[in-house]
């Protein structure tokens, strides 16, 4: 690195953070001038018309605007510059079609407007569904990509930075969001509008300036140095052939109905949005961090469910309303233990499915292993099971029993606070099958992150997060019986931890299958856990008065 | 957040519902949104579709380096800027007094 390189590093170092700074100097200005909810969700309903479309605005450059097409048109020359132009022409549609008709229904978003004709709470549902599902996958998308701009601004080069960097813009996200309210992040977004549009504006004159404004050298000189043939020519890159070309029409169709999914997520921010915002977040540091960091990213929900609940809901009650508690009662043991016979049970699932045999040498056990390791810790290993007294099946229920409500138990409480003490507060009125249904749909995409990468279901990473999901949805009622009955948020991080160490058990002895068709994430599980929420509902039929919050 | 209506504001909806102020905001917005919406979709496809068949005619050179798709592309812009200005105002001459004119109908309705 030469010395004007380093002067440039140090000058983009400085105005970046001088940006953070200011954005963080409004957030903060505007916390202090927040007052109630109308000031929290609305402003105050003083921000002008232009004041918001200038945030609007903001919120469309977005990073994947500035760098993806003009990456795009760096690679495919015209096409790209072509590809933008669906935005420009969705955005009417959303004007025209959608804008004028909700404003002068008086309703601020498409939940409020078809809540009005529809019945409340399923169009509230599908709303808060949809947005965060999309959140979740946009945000993945943003966060890395914000991460790794981040890390280059700054020079770092190791992944550990890099990691650290993306998780830095995380929390800084969180901050500008749940502290600075509707107000701080209009501002943060009329800032970030007028910074952008700036600039464009100035490299664009830089650039014509270079070529005395002379917009045709300028393109003679593009296409030279693209040393592409046709680079300002449509065609490089969706006229290769007639499907290409098809694609590209529908493309151009599909950008219609994006131009209103749009509008859908302008809705104005709710502390439960804000929380599942904070959720995703954290599930999106777990996939990026290393596997022995997941576990403070498993805090995220923690985190956001503390916040939003301490700023909203009074201070010095928070351990109350999340029930924080530890006054162990008989629930608390069925919460160790429950998970181990479930564990159990799906073993004996997995024995009587046709495709699944006993494996008492765990050879398939073995065989996985030697595909992650290194072959001589794979052999290290193996010498070691050798020497054990007993079968080490066994050794791993007394292991799992005692990491499960302890050193599992403190890192799955980071997410319990999330699931089984916001949510399970905040959906209660739900009724018990519905807001343990909702809380499933939350759970099991937030691990998306982790599975994409690998994790659970090596072979089926895509399929693995649909698989993650239900499993999900079926521990939710368990986990919620339970937790309701222990009356304590504390018995819920005891189950999560001990399904974390127990449920491997179902994969230890058993071949035959792939990671969808076998152990309790698989079939077998699924099946079990299915069997066993028509228990629940027995049970709870039977006069047994359903645990509310 | 949860809205409840009272019957007595369902009523006023549907009082506005079937008044001649209403039906007359319904058409002047439709008669301008649904054509102008019908107009640039086609104005946009046809670029499109030029873009993907019509190459030839597409990379005629107007001057120096730039050509009829460029041209062409930026036109969209304009266009879709145009509407937008065109759109705005018409909404302020003949939308906004009507729908202003509901709304205060409304209110004094549910405070009588």
């Amino acid at each position: 690195m030469n010395v004007s390189d380093d002067n440039a590093q140090t000058l983009t170092t400085v105005l970046f953070l001088a940006v953070v700074a200011l954005t963080i100097g409004i957030t903060i200005w505007a916390s202090r001038n927040t007052k109630g909810a109308a000031d929290y969700y609305a402003a105050g309903r003083n921000i002008s018309g232009f004041q918001n479309g200038l945030a609007i605005s903001g919120d469309y450059m977005s990073a994947a605007s500035f760098l993806g097409i003009s990456g795009a048109i760096a690679l495919y020359g015209y096409d790209g510059f072509l590809y933008s132009i669906g935005f420009l022409v969705a955005w009417l549609i959303a004007l025209l079609l959608v804008a004028e008709l909700l404003r002068n229904s008086g309703r601020y978003t498409m939940a409020d407007q078809l809540a009005y004709r529809m019945k409340q709470r399923p169009v509230r549902q599908a709303a808060a569904v949809s947005t965060v599902v999309v959140s979740i996958f946009y945000l993945l998308a943003q966060m890395v990509g914000a991460g790794a701009l981040v890390a280059l601004l700054l020079g770092a080069d190791s992944q550990a930075l890099k990691n650290l960097t993306i998780v830095g813009v995380g929390l800084l996200m969180i901050f500008y969001v749940t502290f600075g309210g509707m107000k701080g992040t209009t501002w943060v977004q009329i800032v970030k509008a007028v910074l952008l549009m700036a600039g464009t504006v100035l490299i664009t004159v830089l650039v014509l300036a270079e070529f005395g404004f002379n917009l045709s050298d300028l393109l003679g000189s593009a296409q030279s140095e693209s040393g592409k043939e046709g680079f300002l020519d449509p065609g490089l890159r969706y006229g290769t052939d007639s499907t290409a070309k098809l694609d590209f029409v529908s493309l151009g169709l599909a950008l219609v109905p994006a131009g209103i999914a749009t509008i859908l997520a302008f809705a104005p921010p709710r502390p439960d949005l804000i929380l599942v915002a904070g959720l995703g977040i954290g599930g999106i540091a777990i996939g990026l961090a290393a596997q022995g960091l997941a576990v403070v990213f498993m805090f995220g929900p923690a985190l956001a469910a503390w916040v939003v609940t301490r700023r909203f809901e009074g201070r010095g009650r928070t351990r109350e309303l999340l029930e924080i508690r530890f006054r162990p009662n008989r629930w608390w043991a069925v919460a160790w233990l429950l998970p181990l016979a479930i564990s159990l049970v799906i073993l004996g699932v997995s024995l009587a499915l046709p495709w699944l045999s006993l494996d008492p040498g765990m050879s398939a056990l073995l065989e996985r292993f030697r595909a992650q390791l290194p072959p001589e810790q794979f052999e290290q290993i193996r010498a070691r099971m050798d020497l054990l007294p007993v079968h080490p099946f066994f050794l791993t229920i007394v292991q799992g029993l005692l990491a499960g409500p302890t050193l599992n138990a403190l890192a799955a409480f980071g997410e319990e606070l999330g699931w089984r003490g916001f949510l399970f507060r905040k959906l209660a009125p739900l009724g018990f099958w519905r807001s343990s249904l909702l809380i499933g749909l939350l759970w099991g995409p937030w691990h998306a992150p982790l599975i994409l990468q690998g994790h659970n279901y090596p072979q089926h990473p895509v399929l693995g997060v649909l698989w993650m999901t239900v499993f999900c949805v079926l521990l939710s009622p368990l986990m919620q019986w339970v937790r309701a009955r222990a009356g304590s948020v504390l018995a819920a991080a005891v189950m999560h931890g001990s399904v974390n160490a127990l449920f491997a058990l179902t994969l230890m002895v058993v071949k035959g299958g792939d990671d969808l068709t076998m152990g309790a994430t698989g079939l077998p599980g699924l099946l079990t856990l299915l069997a066993f929420n028509v228990g629940l509902a027995f049970v709870m039929r039977r006069g047994s008065t359903p645990p509310a919050a | 957040v949860a809205e409840k209506l009272s019957p007595a504001r369902h009523d006023a909806y549907e009082r506005i519902h079937a008044s001649d102020d209403f039906v007359a905001l319904k058409k002047a917005y439709t008669g301008f949104a649904f054509p102008m919406t019908v107009a640039f979709m086609v104005w946009y496809l046809t670029y499109v579709i030029c873009s993907n068949w019509a190459t030839g005619f597409m990379e005629t050179k107007v001057i120096g380096n730039i050509n009829v798709a460029l041209v062409f592309g930026l036109l969209q812009f304009v266009s879709t800027f145009l509407i937008a200005y065109i759109y705005s105002r018409f909404a302020a001459k003949k939308l906004d007094p009507i729908a202003d004119r509901l709304q205060r109908q409304y209110e004094e309705e549910i405070n009588r």
